[in-house]
């Protein structure tokens, strides 16, 4: 749930646009986690989603001084950024023919392809729990990237930025019964998953 | 309170995941937890919606890597730069501007008042807007400007045409007509 926050966006948009760069640094932090984290669940691939947030921030700066809706700023970073991620998804899929990121075996991407998983496993002393957590995380991830485009996205906005159904229902332009619906199918797709990958264990 | 012990209850769908994302207002949720005890098929939507929120709350947070960090600052830092080096360019004109404003004032005024003298001619001292009239003006002088001024009633002899005149084939016969009245003046 949004919480009001000191200085505010409209705050820090303000004393950017009259000279302090630092200002800039400060929206970028405040964002930098849920940003990314929707940006990496909305397209699976880490490396695009630190270009995606990148050009994200750029393109926002750009447009700054002739945006007026200070206190919707965090709908219309998302909404930049969702488009952003929308383009990329597709020109990778007309690129590629395929979507990438549907793994072509049970077991998912192939080794060091989940950004999540890889940075874990470089710490070479992990214990044993946390070298779970990375497999869990890992396969929570494959799953959420097998989730329809409208799932995903809804999930990710919710749980990768913590953004209300309200919020999401705008950014995404569909009713809010549509946006909780679109979540409800999402967890109940990745249950399903899940429930897969832990019987495959079994076997 | 509606009780549904079959699968489908409408509100599962929707009012589990607004409630266990917490953006239900207080009433509503207080009634809806109410409902939840009673309805299997909502009970097993929230507790379905609450472990996947805590798997999604378990995912490791992510972070940018220094060089996006430090190549947004860089960015942020060139476009500040940018929009102070307009503003003074901005600044500069308007500097410019205040030490010619006491001349182009002046200037100003002076154009003005010789349109504004122009226009607010007494009729007597304006020239004939006929177009033959104008011809004499330029030929006649003084003798004219008694001529046209003083007896505006002479005027009608002329050629009024203005294509006649333009044309230039009654010339002859106007500077013989003018002639003729000065004489007449004279004579008077």
């Amino acid at each position: 749930m949004a919480r009001p926050v000191s200085p505010s966006d409209a705050e820090l948009i303000d004393e950017f646009l009259g000279g302090q760069a630092t200002a800039f640094d400060a929206l970028v932090r405040r964002y930098e986690t849920a940003l990314l984290g929707f940006l990496a669940r909305m397209t699976g691939d880490g490396p695009l989603a630190e270009d995606l947030f990148q050009e994200t921030f750029l393109r926002i700066m750009q447009a700054l001084p002739d945006y007026r809706e200070r206190g919707r700023f965090r709908s219309w970073l998302f909404s930049v950024a969702r488009n952003l991620a929308l383009d990329a998804l597709r020109r990778r899929r007309f690129e590629h023919g395929i979507f990438r990121h549907a793994p072509a075996s049970p077991d998912g991407a192939e080794d060091g392809d989940d950004p999540v998983a890889d940075g874990i496993a470089a710490e070479e002393d992990a214990p044993d729990a946390l070298a779970e957590r990375a497999e869990w995380a890992g396969r929570l991830e494959r799953a959420i990237a097998q989730l329809s485009e409208e799932q995903r996205e809804v999930l990710a906005l919710r749980a990768g930025a913590g953004l209300t159904f309200r919020e999401i229902a705008e950014i995404t332009g569909v009713s809010i019964n549509t946006a909780l619906g679109r979540m409800r199918y999402a967890t109940i797709a990745l249950r399903r998953k899940l429930a897969e990958y832990r019987a495959e264990d079994m076997t | 309170m509606t009780q549904h012990t079959g699968m489908a209850c409408p509100r599962a769908a929707t009012d589990s995941v607004l409630y266990v994302a917490g953006e239900m207002a207080g009433g509503e949720a207080a009634a809806y937890a109410r409902h939840v005890e009673v309805c299997p098929t909502c009970a097993a939507a929230v507790a379905a919606g609450r472990a996947a929120e805590a798997w999604l709350h378990g995912l490791p947070v992510r972070r940018l890597r220094g060089e996006t960090r430090e190549a947004l600052s860089m960015a942020a830092r060139a476009f500040v730069a940018e929009r102070a080096r307009r503003a003074s360019i901005r600044e500069r004109r308007v500097v410019w501007l205040p030490r010619w404003q006491p001349a182009l004032g002046w200037a100003l005024a002076a154009t003005l008042l010789l349109v504004a003298g122009n226009l607010f001619q007494t009729p007597s001292e304006m020239a004939p807007v006929t177009p033959s009239a104008a011809l004499l003006t330029w030929d006649y002088g003084a003798t004219t400007a008694r001529t046209t001024g003083e007896s505006g009633d002479l005027l009608p002899e002329f050629s009024h045409d203005p294509l006649e005149v333009a044309l230039g084939t009654d010339l002859l016969a106007v500077r013989g007509e003018v002639d003729r009245l000065a004489e007449n003046i004279d004579d008077f």
